[in-house]
């Protein structure tokens, strides 16, 4: 069964894979030391092929297929002058770069396996021992390519002669460029009815290309990955935008309908608020009566008010509070009254405002308030 | 656009999504402003619509608080904007004050049951007993005639002469 829907969006935007012949690599399985970390194998692998070729790693095009948990690595390796600038050229808008062979690394049968695999140009046989998803022998024999059938079939009993102790090979017509899909989750190639698939922390290993290069590259491919959520975000803050216009424009129609609404229905509401208040006038014209002349006999009573202290204007604020503006020759009768108003039983808070001085004569302004028991009308008789 | 994008130079790339981001705060800024005027204005309505509704659900019980409150009183005594004048001249000629007094009619509220009218009166250069009297007067009008406010002062050059002003309602009932 297929994963390239679980490739998700990337799978979708084809990118290019190429596929170097066999014949050009040598492969060998290399044993790992006993409790390699798996950040260790590219230096192990380099070690290896420094033992196993007269050049260093930066002469060769090398990848490798490891497995977790396996004690041994897959290596292949060509000399980099087999191929030419214009192949290199090339390679640098690939994604990946690996041997035809390579791409059926991950079939990674559970069980032992054989795989005869004909390309145009060669015949590869690859052999799983099932210990493990690292074949244990990769074998390939190069033909002509106006060979005769008879030739390639005698190949073919070659090398499966040449592995003894696995099973009957199947073969399988070479992977092809077009065959594979490459997304941000791996690589998959079909391998006649089979799927081989690589995740994406094993392509970098798998393809020959220089290391660093890769590593350059992957490091582009994630600051392109952030320019690239980066832009879909603010195309997204674009659309957010546009769809808050929208229906902030929707909105704005239906909020001028409720305003109409509430227009059309203020002059009715207004008129039930006045009745309301009014009828509270009445009720208090009917119980609670405005008392002027009983206030100011209360404030005006000979043994209250000093003698020096005389009254220019009183005005009644509300039903209870009387502002009195007087004056005097002497200043401190203002506080002598203040006091003499607070301790009446009919004063409930009395309040000095304003007091000015000039030419001998003290300006104040009191507020007496008075408790409303203090000015309950009589009742009629 | 994904092949797009990735196909671009590494400058375009940082140039399109700098733009693209430019837009998108500016137009999401100015959407999240407009958003936030019409919220106010949304919430604003929305109370209008709720204290609108409360006064018309309670249209009945108001009306009938407003009639129990003028249910004790005789309609043929109320007075209007005209008679209220009227009976405030009245009473200042019968104390004695005519010359010194003047009324205005200040408005009239109405609804309706009935109407409330505001008169403001000034007596000017009275002596107590008169202004005195003057209240007595109005006071045995009430409650068909309220008074509201009441101010005095004396007279600056003669202090045994008074002003006062009073502002002074009626009820009048619409039947």
């Amino acid at each position: 069964m297929s994963v390239l829907p679980s490739l998700k969006t990337s799978a979708s935007v084809r990118k290019k894979v190429v596929l170097l012949p066999d014949h050009a690599f040598f492969v060998r399985v290399v044993a790992l030391a006993a409790g390699t970390l798996p950040a260790e194998v590219p230096g192990q692998v380099e070690l290896a092929l420094e033992g196993l070729t007269p050049f260093s790693a930066a002469q060769l095009c090398y990848g490798y297929f490891a497995a977790p948990g396996a004690d041994r690595v897959l290596v292949y390796a060509a000399y980099r002058r087999k191929f030419t600038v214009e192949d290199a050229a090339a390679w640098a808008e690939a994604d990946v770069v690996l041997p035809v062979f390579a791409a059926c690394l991950g079939l990674a049968p559970d069980q032992p396996q054989t795989l005869l695999v004909t390309g145009p140009d060669c015949i590869t046989a690859i052999g799983w021992d099932g210990r493990d998803a690292v074949p244990a022998v990769v074998r390939t024999r190069p033909f002509e390519a106006d060979a005769p059938a008879g030739g390639r079939a005698a190949i073919e009993a070659e090398l499966a002669a040449s592995l003894k102790g696995f099973p009957a090979p199947v073969k399988v017509a070479a992977p092809t460029e077009s065959a594979s899909r490459i997304g941000d989750r791996g690589l998959e190639f079909s391998v006649g009815d089979l799927v081989s698939r690589f995740d994406s922390a094993q392509l970098d290993a798998i393809d020959v290309r220089d290391k660093a290069d890769l590593a350059a590259r992957r490091r582009d491919r994630a600051r392109d990955l952030y320019l690239w959520r980066a832009f879909l975000g603010s195309a997204a803050a674009i659309g957010i935008a546009a769809l808050l216009q929208f229906g902030l424009q929707g909105g704005r129609l239906w909020l001028k309908s409720q305003a109409l609404r509430a227009a059309a229905q203020a002059p009715a509401a207004q008129k039930i608020e006045s009745e309301l208040g009014l009828a509270n006038r009445i009720e208090e014209l009917s119980t609670s009566r405005l008392m002027p002349i009983r206030m100011l006999e209360i404030v005006n009573e000979n043994k209250v008010r000093p003698k020096t202290i005389q009254f220019l204007r009183t005005a009644t604020k509300g039903l209870y509070v009387l502002e009195i503006e007087g004056q005097t020759n002497v200043t401190t009768d203002v506080f002598n009254y203040q006091a003499a108003l607070k301790d009446l039983p009919a004063c409930e808070r009395v309040e000095l405002g304003q007091t000015t001085d000039r030419g001998g004569l003290t300006h104040f302004t009191l507020t007496v308030t008075f408790k409303p028991e203090a000015l309950r009308p009589a009742a009629p008789s | 656009m994904k092949t797009f994008f990735f196909s671009r130079h590494i400058r375009e790339k940082i140039l399109l999504t700098a733009l693209l981001a430019l837009v998108g705060l500016v137009w999401l800024g100015r959407a999240g402003r407009s958003a936030r005027v019409f919220w106010v204005e949304w919430r604003a309505n929305a109370a209008m619509l709720a204290t609108q509704r409360q006064w018309l659900n309670n249209r009945a019980s108001i009306e009938a608080s407003a009639a129990k409150a003028i249910a004790h009183l005789d309609p043929a005594r109320t007075f209007s904007s005209t008679r209220l004048l009227g009976e405030l001249s009245t009473i200042a000629d019968q104390v004695g004050v005519r010359n010194g007094t003047t009324s205005e009619i200040l408005g009239t509220e109405l609804t309706n049951q009935f109407s409330v009218n505001t008169v403001q009166v000034a007596v000017r250069n009275a002596d107590m007993p008169s202004l005195l009297s003057f209240y007595g007067e109005l006071d045995k009008r009430a409650p068909y005639i309220g008074l509201e406010q009441f101010s005095l002062a004396i007279n600056p050059t003669n202090p045994s002469l008074l002003s006062a002003v009073m502002r002074v309602s009626s009820v009048e009932i619409n039947r």
